[in-house]
């Protein structure tokens, strides 16, 4: 989630939470106390219909007592309980008990709206407000029943026989002995009841008590469904509790599917049910106003908190988000864009330090750029050399080729053209002119000397060709080798040959050899009046040994110390000092291939010393 | 019924054998019961039809056929005794004649525990009481239940029942509007109605009012379905219960279920029938269907008194309070 769209969410989140939770409890309590206080209400009103119903019980009962206790009316029930009903005196008993007790009584309207008379023997009816009803028998009712002994207050309860929802009291009547005739009864008037059911306890519009039977009839009109009593059953959940003989409270959908509050009492002993109910809706409307004053609140504050959040993710988001164009604009390679927020806060030094760097950052891109340059032209540089001593390494493995092959092929002829000669010189010396002997002898020393320079040749090209991998190889044993080959020129001359202690090295000890043989013998051949003097010494200088062999020979005039290296160089005539000029150069070759160097220090007349080095260790 | 049980046992068992193991989850079929009814298709049945309709009874397993009485008088508790059918409806006192002549039937709860016979006089002919009648002329009583009430009713009164003169005029009121014969039995919650809708002022004779008290509809069944499936008896009656008192509840809704049965039945009659029939059954005197002593002994001494039983028989043997005790949990 993107954080302009996060930040508003948390502080409407932490704005609406806690306001949720008091909202809630708030609500909640609110509800709560209402409720009980509804409760505590209504129960206090149910008992006080109870008490009032009760009230108009023992009111009724006391006139029907009365009424039972006239002297009158006690003398004309005996007369109706045991005369024959056909009889003048019947007749007249019968007349007046409807005229001047039972009439009178229902005009008195003292809660009664019928009266009849029953025989206590049988419980036949002798006397009836409703004449209809003379002559029947109600021997089975707990009203005759109960009503012999004792003012009995009957259950609210249908009669098939009345085919409606009657209340009986009843009392009994004694004759003027005390010996019970009949038994007085009375339907009370159900409608004093309603009204007293109706008359309203409190304030609340839609608060109802009525009775309902234990068979689920209203007794008693309700408020509003008036014209239900004793027509209809009802069976919410509160009558159906009430009528399991439980009092209690609760919350439940009355008669007419409308939430209510109510409150309800069983009253055992008239077998009926009391209830008072208020609508929900009512009840709670202070708490409703309660729960939307606090939504309203919740409302204001959340939309507050929306836009605090809105407004503060902006004041962040924005600088975030040029920060983020900005970091965007450079990491597409644009080092010169600047985001320069102008703010004091942290985002501004943020942004201050980012400009900074991107800054530095071009100029390291600038040197990077340079040196990256370098690199490549190095490399161009070193690929070109490599190519370049790649070339040469192959003339020169060419060239030794060629040469080698070029002085192992030309001896064939060669030495056909010596053999001829020879023969020639031989065959026909003395026979031909002075002259032509004189021409054979030179093309025959010619020969020779062609055929001494392609062995010399063949002998420089095999230093390379013909080399054996370098071995130990004790310098001394080299020099007494040398000393060996070179014992009939050291006998001839005279020379002395002397050194110092000589080291044991790495190398191809023929080419060693032959090194030492070469100096050695350059320095016997080039000597001066004096008997040849030669001295050869070894020195360890880093990591290589230099030998050094010193005459006392005729010396190099220093230009031509580089000259004497080279291949058939030679710096004296023929006739004095033989030899092709091959020495030196199969020297320096082998030096060379040992990974040495090989120089000289000379001057005419002061003698030569030649110094060769070879690696202590061979690469 | 119980071929149906020991069928349906067999099967069970054979694809409980052939699925390779006990399973109980196999759906059962439900049990079949069938019920004989009193009367024609009527509201008076129409806790049972709720039971049918709403599907109390398939909540408990159970399949119900109801058979309408072939017509006044005709013998619905043989059926039950038989085994044709399961359960049977008849007023309570038919029941004790029954049970005395040696019909293995027990009746196991009251529906309509007022009788709701009536005696009905045209307003005009003056007849209103009992004390009226003699000389005058009777639809046909049915014996052992009309027959009773009026008989125990004139008796009661120190009047011949003799005296007023039974004809035999079929079951049409017109004729009775017509004036023939001079009094009607019926019931409060019907012929009444009737004689309302047509526009008829008629005076009521209840035989309630002169110590007839009566048990009217009973449910019962044999004495061989107790014993061998008194759980099939208890769920068809907690189904039969439950639609009673829904139907109560809901008389204008529960009069019309009969149309299911009899579409030729007028709505507006039914819904009044149930309406009118709610104090019969929900009589504030305990639960829907609960039966007292009492009653069961006052209608047998009433029969004593009439000669229709020879020596008094043991009333605990005519009811059996065992299944409402347990379906109410003892709670009357």
């Amino acid at each position: 989630m993107k954080l302009s769209t996060r930040l508003p969410a948390l502080f409407l989140a932490i704005a609406l939470i806690p306001l949720a939770v008091v909202g809630y409890l708030a609500f909640d309590s609110g509800r709560q106390s209402i409720e009980q206080d509804t409760f505590n209400h209504l129960i206090s009103t149910t008992i006080l219909k109870e008490s009032e119903f009760e009230r108009w019980v023992q009111d009724n009962e006391r006139y029907l007592r009365a009424l039972a206790s006239r002297p009158d009316l006690m003398e004309k029930a005996a007369m109706l309980a045991s005369l024959d009903p056909a009889s003048p005196a019947y007749q007249a008993a019968h007349r007046d008990m409807l005229q001047n007790h039972f009439a009178p009584a229902l005009e008195e309207e003292a809660g009664y709206d019928d009266l009849f008379l029953l025989r206590a023997s049988d419980g036949l009816i002798l006397a009836s407000t409703d004449e209809t009803r003379e002559g029947k028998y109600r021997e089975s009712e707990p009203f005759f029943v109960e009503g012999r002994s004792r003012t009995y207050t009957g259950n609210v309860d249908y009669s098939l026989s009345e085919g409606a929802t009657v209340m009986h009291v009843s009392t009994p009547v004694s004759d003027a002995h005390g010996d019970l005739v009949a038994v007085l009864v009375g339907h009370a008037d159900l409608m004093e009841m309603s009204d007293i059911m109706l008359l309203r306890s409190g304030l609340s519009a839609s608060e109802e008590t009525y009775l309902v039977n234990s068979f689920n009839f209203f007794v008693t009109d309700p408020e509003v469904g008036a014209g239900l009593a004793l027509r209809s059953a009802v069976y919410t959940e509160g009558v159906n509790d009430c009528l399991a003989h439980n009092s209690s409270v609760g919350l439940y959908e009355d008669y007419m599917g409308v939430p209510v509050i109510g409150a309800y009492r069983w009253m055992a002993e008239r077998e009926l049910c009391i209830l008072t109910e208020v609508d929900q809706t009512e009840a709670f409307a202070p708490v409703t106003a309660l729960g939307n004053t606090i939504l309203g609140i919740g409302v204001s504050v959340s939309l507050l908190a929306a836009l605090a959040g809105l407004f503060s993710a902006r004041t962040i988001t924005k600088p975030v988000d040029e920060l983020i164009e900005g970091t965007q604009e450079v990491a597409t390679g644009n080092l010169d864009y600047r985001i320069a927020l102008v703010r004091c806060d942290e985002l501004g030094q943020l942004s201050q330090s980012f400009d900074r760097m991107t800054h530095d950052l071009k100029t390291v891109m600038a040197s990077r750029d340079d040196l990256e340059r370098e690199v490549l032209q190095r490399e161009q540089a070193e690929r070109a050399l490599a190519r370049k001593a790649e070339e040469l390494a192959r003339s020169n493995r060419e060239l030794e080729q060629f040469a080698y092959v070029a002085s192992h092929d030309l001896q064939e002829p060669l030495r056909m053209i010596t053999s001829y000669l020879q023969l020639i010189e031989r065959r026909h010396k003395g026979k031909l002119d002075a002259e032509s002997d004189e021409f054979i002898a030179f093309a025959v020393d010619g020969a020779n000397r062609l055929s001494q320079l392609i062995n010399d040749l063949l002998s420089f090209s095999r230093v390379s060709t013909r080399g054996k991998p370098p071995e130990p190889v004790d310098c001394s044993a080299v020099l007494g080798q040398v000393r060996a080959n070179l014992a009939a020129l050291f006998e001839e001359t005279h020379a002395l040959m002397t050194n110092d202690e000589l080291p044991t090295v790495m190398a191809d000890a023929g080419q060693l050899t032959q090194v030492f043989q070469n100096l050695v013998g350059n320095a016997i051949k080039f000597r001066g009046a004096e008997p040849p003097r030669v001295h050869v010494s070894a020195r360890q200088e880093g990591d290589e040994w230099i030998f050094s062999v010193r005459d006392n020979g005729i010396g190099i005039d220093p230009q031509y110390h580089e000259r004497i290296f080279v291949l058939f160089q030679r710096l004296n005539p023929r006739h004095e000092y033989p030899g092709t000029g091959i020495g030196l150069a199969i020297a320096k070759r082998i030096v060379e291939r040992h990974g040495g160097r090989i120089w000289v220090e000379s001057e005419p007349g002061k003698g030569s010393t030649f110094h060769f080095s070879i690696p202590i260790k061979m690469r | 019924m119980k071929r149906i049980g020991t069928f349906s046992a067999l099967l069970i068992l054979a694809s409980a054998l052939l699925a390779g193991c006990g399973s109980e989850s196999v759906a059962q079929p439900p049990d079949e019961v069938t019920v004989q009814l009193s009367w024609t298709h009527s509201a008076q049945y129409a806790g049972f039809y709720a039971a049918d309709q709403r599907g109390y009874y398939a909540e408990e397993g159970l399949a119900a056929i109801f058979l309408p009485a072939s017509g006044a008088g005709a013998d619905t508790i043989t059926p039950v005794a038989d085994g044709t059918a399961d359960f049977g409806v008849n007023f309570g006192a038919g029941l004790i004649s029954a049970r005395s002549q040696g019909l293995p039937v027990t009746a196991i709860a009251a529906i309509y525990r007022r009788y709701p016979l009536v005696f009905i006089t045209l307003a005009d002919s003056g007849l209103r009481r009992p004390q009226d009648f003699p000389g005058h002329t009777i639809r046909t009583l049915v014996p052992g239940g009309s027959a009773v009430a009026f008989e125990a009713m004139m008796t009661r009164l120190g009047l011949d029942p003799q005296s007023v003169e039974q004809v035999e005029v079929g079951f049409d009121l017109d004729s009775f509007f017509g004036g023939e014969p001079d009094i009607w039995p019926g019931y409060i919650t019907n012929e009444v109605l009737t004689a309302r809708e047509e526009g008829y002022a008629v005076n009521q004779i209840l035989p309630e009012d002169y110590g007839v008290h009566l048990y009217g509809d009973v449910l019962f069944t044999s004495d061989q379905m107790i014993e061998e499936a008194p759980d099939l008896v208890e769920r068809f009656l907690r189904a039969t219960l439950r639609g009673w008192r829904w139907a109560i509840e809901n008389p204008e809704e529960a009069g019309p279920l009969a149309l299911a049965y009899d579409p030729t039945l007028d709505v507006e009659h039914l819904v009044a029938q149930m309406e009118t029939s709610v104090p019969l059954i929900h009589t504030g005197e305990g639960q829907i269907g609960w039966m007292q002593d009492e009653v069961w002994e006052g209608m047998q001494e009433m029969l004593l008194e009439q000669a229709i039983l020879d020596a008094p028989i043991d009333p605990g043997s005519v009811y059996s309070m065992e299944f409402l005790e347990r379906i109410y949990a003892g709670q009357p």
